[in-house]
C-alpha cells in the first residue's frame, strides 16, 4: 500500500469581503484526497500529525492578522508587518509574567510602539498607537469572543475533524481590580518553538546549545538560546506557583506525595544544577567577550551576560519558593487535616461533585449543574396577585420621596437637674476663699477659718478641694496640655490647731485621708483634725517640680 | 391548643421559611415558633406535613438560620435557572454549565472538607477571585490527568466538549475602559452567583477585597449539607461509576 507523505499540508482560507462565498473559518486539513491510514507497525507519525496541526493552529491568529491588515483603515495598515508586532507583544507579556502578575495593556502597547515607528516612520504617532492596539486586541481575541477556534484533522484511528479552541493572551484581574495580561502555555510554546516537550529537558537542551554556540563564538544565536532558557524558567515557576496555591486552598486535591513532592525535588535539584551551569556559561562568555575583537561581538556578549544574570535571578527566586514549599505543606496539613470527623457521611464537594462535573461533557454536566444551582438557592416563592389589592395599590398616589429622608419628629426634651452635693452659693464662697491662695504657701487652717465665716458647708468644700490638691493628678494636666495654674497641697507635719475641733462634741462619719488626712463630720457639728496642710497655686510645670522635691 | 390553631402556627413557620432573608432574631413570633419546633415533636411533625403538602421539605430549623426549606421537584416554589438568567432560557449548555459550575465551586470553596458542613461555627470568607482560581486550578489538574487523551470535541457536536475545557477557555475578566464588557467572563459569572445567593439570604457581602468577599449565612451551610449527602445525586453516582472514581 502506498504510504502518503507524513508531512502535513494546510490550507489557510480567509474570508474576504469581496468574496463573501468563501468560508470564514481557517481550516487546517490535508489538501486533496482522503488520508489512507498507514499500516499499524509503521504508524509512527499519526499522533504527531494532530499535535503538529494543533501547534500550527496556534500561529493562525498571526496569519489572520497579516491577512486582515489590508482591510483595516482602507489599507493604511499595509505599511506594517503586523505579525512582527504581534511577536513583540507576546514577548513583552511573557517576560513580564512572574509569580503573580503579567503586563498591563498600556505597557504592552508602549513596548510595541517603537517597532511600529520603525516600520512606518512617515506615519503619525496616533496611527502607530492604533495599529499596536489593534494587534493587541486581536491577540486577545476581542473580535472573536476571546478565543480562537481552528479545525484540524485527527488521523488517530478513525479520521475525525476536531475543533481546537485556544487563546494566546488572556486577561486576568489583579487584587486591586485592574486587568492585566498573561500569555497562555500555547503562546509560550509557539513562541519558543519547542512544542510538546518536557520543560526541564528542553531547558537543559537550550543551555547545552548555548554553551556550544558560545564556544564557537556565534553570539547572536547564543542570545536567542538564552532567551529561550528564560521562557522555560518562567513556565516552570508558574507550575510550582499553581501547586502551592492549590495546597493552600485544599490539601485533598493535591497529590503531594505522588506528584508535587517529586516535582519539587526535581525542580530544586534542577535549579541548583542550572545555577551552576549558567555561572559556567557566564564565565565562558566573559572570556569570549574579552577575546572578541569586533566591537559588535563584544556588545553582543555584554548583553548576553546581562540576560544570563537575569536568568540567574529568576532561578534564585524560584529556588526560594521551592524551599518554602514544604513549610506551606506542613502548615496546611496541620490546619486542614487534623480536625474532628463528621458524624454523617457527606460528600467531599470538590472531589465527589465538582471534579466529576468538570470531567463530564457539556451535555452530560448540564442537568447535574443546573440541578445543583436550582436546589442550593432554596425555594423561590412566586408573588400571587389579587385583583382587589392590586386595584387599591394602583389607585394609591405614588408616595413622594423626600431626598432628605423621613421627616424628623421633634424629640421631647426634659431638663436634667444635676445632683449637686453643694449648692451654688456654697461653691461660690469656697472658690472665693481658695482664690486668695497665691504662689506663697497658705495654711489650711487659715482657709478653713475664712470659710467658716461663710458657712460650715463652705469650709467642708474647702477641705475637700484641699484634699484634692494634695494629689492633683498632675499627669493628666500635663498630658492634656492644660496650662492653667493649679492648687497644690503638701504636709510639713504640723497638725491642725485644736480650735478647729470646736463643736466637735459629736463626731459623725469620719473620713481619714492618708498622712495629710482631713476629717470632717456631717451637718453643723463640724470638726477638722489632721495635718495643717500648706497650699500654693502654681503652674503645672512648677507644680510637678515641687511634687518631686517634696516626695 | 386546638388542631386548627396548631395548623395555623405550623403554616406560619413554613411561611417564615419562605422569606429566607428574615432571621428569627429579627422577629419574636418567628423565634417562638422555631423554639416550639425544636421543643415539641408533634408540632415539628405538623410543620413537616404542611411543608410537604406545599411541595417543600424542611431541611432544618435552627435559631440562627430559621426554617430552612427545600423545594421538591415540580413544586410551585422550585427555583429555575431561567428566573435568574434570562439568557439561559436559550438552552445553551455552555452558559448553563458555566452558571452551575460557579455555584458548585462557591460551595466547594466555602466548605472544603465534609466536616466543615457539620460545623455550625464554620463561617469562612469566600472571594470571587478565589473561586475562579480554584476552578482554574482544577481545570489545570484535569488537563494534566487527561494529557494522554483526545479532548477536542468533534466539530459537529460541540456539546461533547468536556466542561473543564470550556471553563478554562473563558476569560476570567474583560478590560473595562473602552473595551466592550464581556458578560461571559468567569469572574462576572461568579459575581452574579454571589448576588443570587445574597438575594436568597444565603450570603452576605463582607468587603470589595479580591473581587468581592462574602460570608455564608447559617442557612447556606444547611442547603449545601443537604446537597452533599451521599443519598442525593444518584445520577451522579451512575456517571462517576462509569468513568471510575476520580483519584488524585
Amino acid at each position: 500500500m502506498a504510504r502518503p507523505p507524513i508531512a502535513a499540508t494546510f490550507k489557510v482560507v480567509y474570508r474576504d469581503k469581496s468574496h463573501p462565498q468563501q468560508p470564514m473559518q481557517l481550516t487546517l486539513e490535508p489538501p486533496l484526497a482522503p488520508y489512507v491510514p498507514p499500516d499499524v507497525d509503521t504508524a509512527f507519525g499519526d499522533e504527531a500529525l494532530a499535535r503538529r496541526a494543533k501547534a500550527m493552529a496556534c500561529t493562525v491568529p498571526l496569519h489572520q492578522l497579516e491577512a486582515n491588515k489590508g482591510r483595516m483603515r482602507s489599507g493604511e495598515f499595509n505599511a506594517y508587518t503586523v505579525w512582527g508586532l504581534a511577536f513583540v507583544a507576546i514577548d513583552t507579556v511573557t517576560v513580564q509574567m512572574d509569580f503573580d502578575r503579567g503586563a498591563m495593556h498600556e505597557a504592552v502597547i508602549e513596548a510595541v510602539l517603537p517597532y511600529a515607528r520603525l516600520q512606518a516612520p512617515d506615519r503619525d504617532e496616533a496611527e502607530h498607537r492604533e495599529v499596536c492596539k489593534w494587534v493587541l486586541d486581536e491577540l486577545i481575541g476581542t473580535s472573536s469572543k476571546r478565543e480562537f477556534t481552528v479545525e484540524y484533522g485527527d488521523w488517530n484511528g478513525e479520521y475525525v475533524r476536531r475543533s481546537f479552541g485556544f487563546q494566546l493572551l488572556v486577561e486576568r484581574q489583579a487584587p486591586d481590580g485592574s486587568v492585566y495580561l498573561r500569555a497562555t502555555d500555547a503562546a509560550i510554546n509557539v513562541l519558543v518553538g519547542a512544542l510538546d516537550t518536557d520543560v526541564e529537558s528542553a531547558q537543559a537542551a537550550a543551555e547545552a546549545k548555548l554553551e556550544n554556540l558560545v564556544r564557537r563564538g556565534r553570539l547572536s544565536e547564543a542570545q536567542y538560546a538564552a532567551q529561550q532558557a528564560r521562557y522555560r524558567t518562567i513556565q516552570l515557576g508558574e507550575l510550582i506557583r499553581q501547586d502551592l496555591a492549590a495546597t493552600r486552598r485544599n490539601l485533598a486535591t493535591v497529590d503531594w506525595a505522588g506528584a508535587v513532592s517529586p516535582r519539587l525535588d526535581g525542580a530544586l535539584a534542577h535549579i541548583g544544577e542550572r545555577l551552576e551551569v549558567e555561572r559556567r556559561i557566564v564565565d565562558n562568555i566573559r572570556e569570549t567577550r574579552d577575546r572578541a575583537e569586533e566591537s559588535e561581538k563584544r556588545a553582543q556578549a555584554a548583553s548576553l551576560i546581562e540576560l544570563l544574570d537575569e536568568c540567574q535571578n529568576r532561578h534564585m527566586v524560584l529556588q526560594r519558593k521551592l524551599m518554602e514549599a514544604r513549610q506551606v505543606f506542613l502548615a496546611e496539613q496541620e490546619r486542614q487535616v487534623f480536625a474532628p470527623p463528621a458524624s454523617v457521611r457527606l460528600r467531599d464537594i470538590t472531589r465527589e461533585l465538582l471534579l466529576p462535573a468538570l470531567s463530564l461533557s457539556l451535555t452530560d454536566a448540564e442537568a447535574l449543574l443546573v440541578g445543583f444551582f436550582e436546589r442550593v438557592l432554596g425555594p423561590r416563592p412566586e408573588r400571587i396577585g389579587r385583583l382587589a389589592t392590586m386595584i387599591a395599590q394602583l389607585l394609591t398616589p405614588p408616595r413622594e420621596r423626600d431626598e432628605l429622608g423621613a421627616e424628623l419628629v421633634e424629640p421631647e426634651l426634659r431638663e436634667l437637674t444635676p445632683y449637686e452635693a453643694f449648692p451654688e452659693p456654697v461653691r461660690a464662697a469656697a472658690s472665693a476663699v481658695l482664690d486668695d491662695v497665691g504662689s506663697q504657701p497658705t495654711r489650711l487652717s487659715t482657709l478653713l477659718v475664712a470659710a467658716l465665716d461663710d458657712s460650715p458647708a463652705a469650709a467642708h468644700l474647702v477641705a475637700l478641694l484641699t484634699l484634692h490638691a494634695f494629689s492633683p493628678a498632675l499627669e493628666s494636666h500635663l498630658r492634656a496640655g492644660d496650662e492653667t495654674p493649679l492648687l497644690l497641697a503638701w504636709s510639713d507635719g504640723t497638725p491642725l490647731p485644736p480650735v478647729l475641733r470646736r463643736g466637735g462634741d459629736v463626731f459623725g462619719r469620719v473620713f481619714v485621708g492618708g498622712r495629710g488626712g482631713v476629717a470632717l463630720a456631717g451637718g453643723d457639728a463640724l470638726s477638722f483634725y489632721g495635718d495643717d496642710l500648706l497650699i500654693v497655686r502654681l503652674d503645672v510645670g512648677a507644680a510637678a517640680h515641687l511634687v518631686k522635691e517634696v516626695t | 391548643m386546638s388542631l386548627v390553631e396548631d395548623t395555623g402556627q405550623a403554616s406560619q413557620l413554613v411561611a417564615y421559611g419562605l422569606r429566607p432573608k428574615l432571621r428569627p432574631i429579627e422577629d419574636h413570633d418567628y423565634l417562638d415558633l422555631v423554639r416550639r419546633y425544636r421543643r415539641q415533636d408533634s408540632f415539628a411533625r405538623s410543620v413537616s406535613a404542611v411543608a410537604n403538602g406545599m411541595g417543600l421539605d424542611v431541611l432544618d430549623v435552627t435559631e440562627a438560620a430559621g426554617a430552612v426549606l427545600g423545594a421538591r421537584e415540580g413544586s410551585a416554589f422550585a427555583t429555575r435557572m431561567e428566573d435568574y438568567y434570562r439568557r439561559t432560557r436559550e438552552r445553551n449548555p455552555r452558559l448553563r454549565v458555566l452558571h452551575g459550575l460557579a455555584q458548585l465551586a462557591i460551595a466547594a470553596t466555602s466548605f472544603p472538607r465534609p466536616d466543615d458542613l457539620e460545623d455550625a461555627e464554620h463561617a469562612p470568607r469566600v472571594a470571587v477571585n478565589e473561586v475562579d482560581e480554584y476552578l482554574r486550578d482544577l481545570c489545570r489538574r484535569l488537563d494534566e490527568r487527561h494529557s494522554e487523551e483526545e479532548l477536542d470535541p468533534p466539530a459537529d457536536d460541540p456539546g461533547l466538549e468536556r466542561s473543564w475545557r470550556m471553563y478554562a477557555r473563558q476569560p476570567e475578566a474583560a478590560a473595562t475602559e473602552d473595551r466592550r464588557a464581556w458578560s461571559g467572563a468567569t469572574r462576572q459569572v461568579i459575581t452574579k452567583a454571589f448576588a443570587a445567593l445574597i438575594e436568597q439570604g444565603l450570603m452576605r457581602k463582607v468587603s470589595d477585597a479580591l473581587g468581592g468577599t462574602y460570608q455564608p449565612t447559617p442557612a447556606y451551610r444547611i442547603h449545601v449539607r443537604e446537597l452533599s449527602r451521599e443519598d442525593v445525586w444518584f445520577e451522579l453516582d451512575h456517571i462517576t461509576n462509569d468513568a471510575g472514581p476520580p483519584r488524585w
